[in-house]
């Protein structure tokens, strides 16, 4: 009894402490009703790894601590995550902050008004965005419109059995194109289902070849298609040829989902995938070696791609500004603790050097990788063209159905049409 | 206390009366039923017909357009496609399915040794869920998985059932026939048991061997069972979604091979943002639909005599 009361006060101290904490900023939660009754911030995010998760519960249970007015809680959605947001959003009920992904879904959610913007909120607490990777920064940005802050990120990077190499007498990883398509031929060896790149045949998996050969996908301001120049189809070209030279290969012909499986289950040499496959491969295939090199150089340079996350405050959030008061933390001592926990790659440039990645050298050539890596984006109105058309295209060029110029051609006039038609 | 309301209601000479509460009571207890038949199914059915008029991508305002989403989806060849899809998966397992369902039942009514262990092997997949059905069956159609290993053995190189846009469909198919065969079979076996034994008896004295007892008395007579059992199929063929979306992953591949209507509808009003084509598209199977039931409601829905 004794020790409940003891508890009561100084739960209350430190709430009245808060209070005049608040005051003191301006940034008081005036409209958070009554001192003891804390207001509840629902944090949804896709629900990723067992290692993801774990850190976002013990992030907000830190700021929970901190944050005696404000209850945040995380709340992963299963299954298919954009989908289950857009009718929550609908019946307006919501979860008050979250993650926005890459590859479109950014622009999508912008422009439709259902996250909102943060500068008044940065402005006010004089936050430094500086700090950011530009990458990761821009892609949560519409004009000078903040809509997310990043949460992490991942480039591209080469996975490899270094294990396979020695067998193979290769002294290390391929550090150019040619040298990669000779390594995948000396490594391929069908009788015993191994290929030397198993590898989904999606453009997230074949784009970083085209801006290695000097092209792109889309103008950087995403108003126009540019698969139709000749770097675009040199490295497009690159990536179809390995397949039509029987080194490389879909995950489904060896029995695998994605690259990072196939890599695991030892049918493949070589995968291109990101920081999440690490502690997939550490967990489920600890017997298979596995290293990490930067990607090999094409006719230009070696650039990747890059996948950045945010958090982001929807338009069904009933106090915006302590959901911004969960954003700041999670962004700021939240992502220092995101490092030190290994999640995925820090979006903050001052985090590099942190001990865990002096710890874990499996992260060197990942950090390597970084500078340059094009973030994966697409403009509203691209999502069916992101989920099915350029992987069906791809597809069809990989299995030699069609030419890589024609499967380029149909992808940039269906590009063309959608950007003509302003998004929907 | 009834007895006694009951002789009240009659001397008062309201028969007429007395129905009449009879009627409001039957409405009563059919009332919770009504409300939910209409708030749940008859009303988003409804609903759904208003949503083929629209333009609507679920986060921004709607605005009526006619019957413009009809000529989009009519127009649109990947429709076609999962119409295509639908149809062919319906032609194979649901007469398939019939069959085997059939096939079964008869050899389950016989007089066989642990025969309730079988029944119940054949009925447990229409007890498991169709998610988890679906992932045990990428495991087996896997390119390097359970039924390739089988084919190895004999020597046939098995295909990539499931990366294979010519296979992936069949794929399907056979998981839906497994999955569904065992609750039609217990259908047909209640069937069987009101055949009257005699004809049977009777036509064995007139010499009738096994074979054509099955052909001219059994199958004929499992009629009303045939009848409901190719209504229901059809139409569960025809809605198929969940095996296709957890095979494909979502996206009816490889090469929208596996793109069923109701896939189509999903992706294109929950991914895409289309609710007017997938509302449409709705309308169109529910025609569909109600056209072969009607169809088939004139071949098999007559009653049985002899």
């Amino acid at each position: 009894m004794k020790r409940v009361k003891g508890l009561a006060v100084v739960s209350l101290m430190s709430l009245s402490a808060v209070a005049l904490a608040g005051c003191g900023t301006g940034a008081a939660p005036s409209s958070a009703g009554s001192p003891g009754k804390p207001v509840t911030i629902v944090v949804a995010s896709w629900a990723g790894t067992n290692v993801t998760n774990g850190i976002i519960d013990a992030q907000l249970a830190a700021f929970n601590k901190a944050h005696p007015s404000i209850h945040a809680v995380y709340r992963p959605i299963s299954g298919d995550y954009e989908t289950l947001l857009k009718t929550e959003f609908v019946a307006g009920d919501a979860p008050d902050i979250i993650t926005l992904n890459n590859g479109g879904e950014a622009p999508t959610f912008e422009s439709e008004g259902v996250v909102v913007p943060l500068n008044s909120y940065i402005a006010q607490s004089h936050y430094s965005l500086g700090d950011f990777f530009a990458g990761a920064m821009n892609m949560f940005k519409a004009g000078n419109t903040v809509y997310g802050l990043p949460r992490d990120q991942s480039p591209l990077v080469l996975y490899y059995n270094p294990a396979m190499f020695k067998q193979a007498g290769i002294s290390g990883p391929p550090t150019t194109w040619a040298q990669m398509q000779a390594d995948a031929q000396k490594l391929t060896n069908v009788s015993a289902k191994v290929y030397g790149l198993v590898q989904t045949p999606q453009e997230p998996r074949w784009a970083q070849f085209i801006y290695q050969a000097g092209g792109s996908v889309m103008n950087p301001a995403m108003t126009k298609m540019t698969l139709n120049t000749p770097a675009a189809l040199q490295g497009f070209s690159y990536f179809v040829h390995l397949y039509r030279m029987g080194v490389a290969a879909q995950p489904s012909q060896v029995g695998a989902t994605w690259g990072g499986q196939a890599l695991g289950m030892g049918h493949a040499a070589m995968t291109l995938e990101g920081a999440w496959a690490i502690p997939y491969l550490q967990d489920t295939y600890p017997k298979t070696p596995f290293a990490i090199a930067t990607l090999p150089r094409g006719p230009v340079n070696n650039e990747s791609l890059d996948f950045p996350t945010a958090w982001a405050i929807t338009k069904d959030a009933a106090h915006p500004k302590q959901a911004w008061e969960v954003i700041r933390y999670l962004t700021g001592p939240g992502e220092a603790r995101w490092v030190e926990q290994g999640g995925l790659v820090t979006v903050r440039k001052s985090l590099v050097n942190m001990p865990y990645y002096q710890a874990h050298p499996i992260y060197k050539n990942i950090l390597a990788q970084l500078p340059g890596a094009i973030p994966w984006n697409f403009p509203n109105g691209f999502d069916q063209y992101v989920n099915s058309t350029l992987s069906n295209v791809s597809l069809l060029a990989v299995e030699g159905k069609i030419s890589p110029q024609a499967a380029l051609q149909q992808l940039q006039s269906q590009g063309k049409s959608i950007l003509q038609q302003g998004g929907n | 206390m009834a007895a006694l309301s009951l002789k009240k209601t009659v001397n008062s000479g309201g028969l007429k009366k007395w129905r009449r509460t009879e009627t409001m009571t039957a409405y009563g207890f059919t009332l919770p039923t009504v409300i939910l038949l209409l708030g749940f199914s008859l009303g988003p059915a409804a609903y759904a017909f208003f949503l083929s008029g629209v333009s609507w991508n679920l986060l921004n305002h709607m605005h009526w357009v006619g019957l413009h989403n009809y000529g989009v989806i009519f127009h649109m060849p990947l429709f076609w496609t999962s119409v295509k899809n639908s149809v062919i998966f319906a032609a194979v397992v649901m007469p398939v399915q019939t069959v085997i369902a059939m096939v079964f039942a008869v050899i389950m009514n016989q007089n066989l040794p642990a025969r309730p262990l079988y029944r119940l092997a054949f009925f447990f997949p229409s007890i498991s869920s169709s998610a988890v059905a679906s992932v045990m069956f990428m495991w087996i159609f896997n390119k390097l998985g359970l039924l390739n290993s089988f084919l190895s053995v004999i020597h046939i190189s098995g295909p990539n059932w499931i990366g294979n846009p010519h296979f992936a469909l069949s794929a399907i198919m056979i998981l839906n026939i497994w999955s569904t065969a065992g609750y039609f079979m217990v259908v047909f076996l209640a069937g069987l048991q009101a055949i009257p034994q005699n004809m049977y008896e009777a036509a064995a004295i007139d010499g009738a061997s096994g074979f054509q007892r099955f052909l001219r008395i059994t199958v004929p007579l499992l009629r009303p069972s045939t009848f409901f059992i190719v209504i229901m199929g059809m139409i569960g063929t025809l809605q198929m979604f969940d095996q296709s979306f957890i095979i494909s992953g979502g996206t009816g591949g490889p090469l929208n091979s596996t793109l069923t209507v109701s896939l189509l509808i999903y992706q294109e009003i929950f991914s895409y943002g289309h609710v007017g084509y997938g509302a449409a598209a709705t309308v169109f199977l529910f025609v569909l639909v109600l056209g072969l039931t009607l169809l088939i409601n004139r071949w098999l829905g007559k009653p049985v005599e002899y």
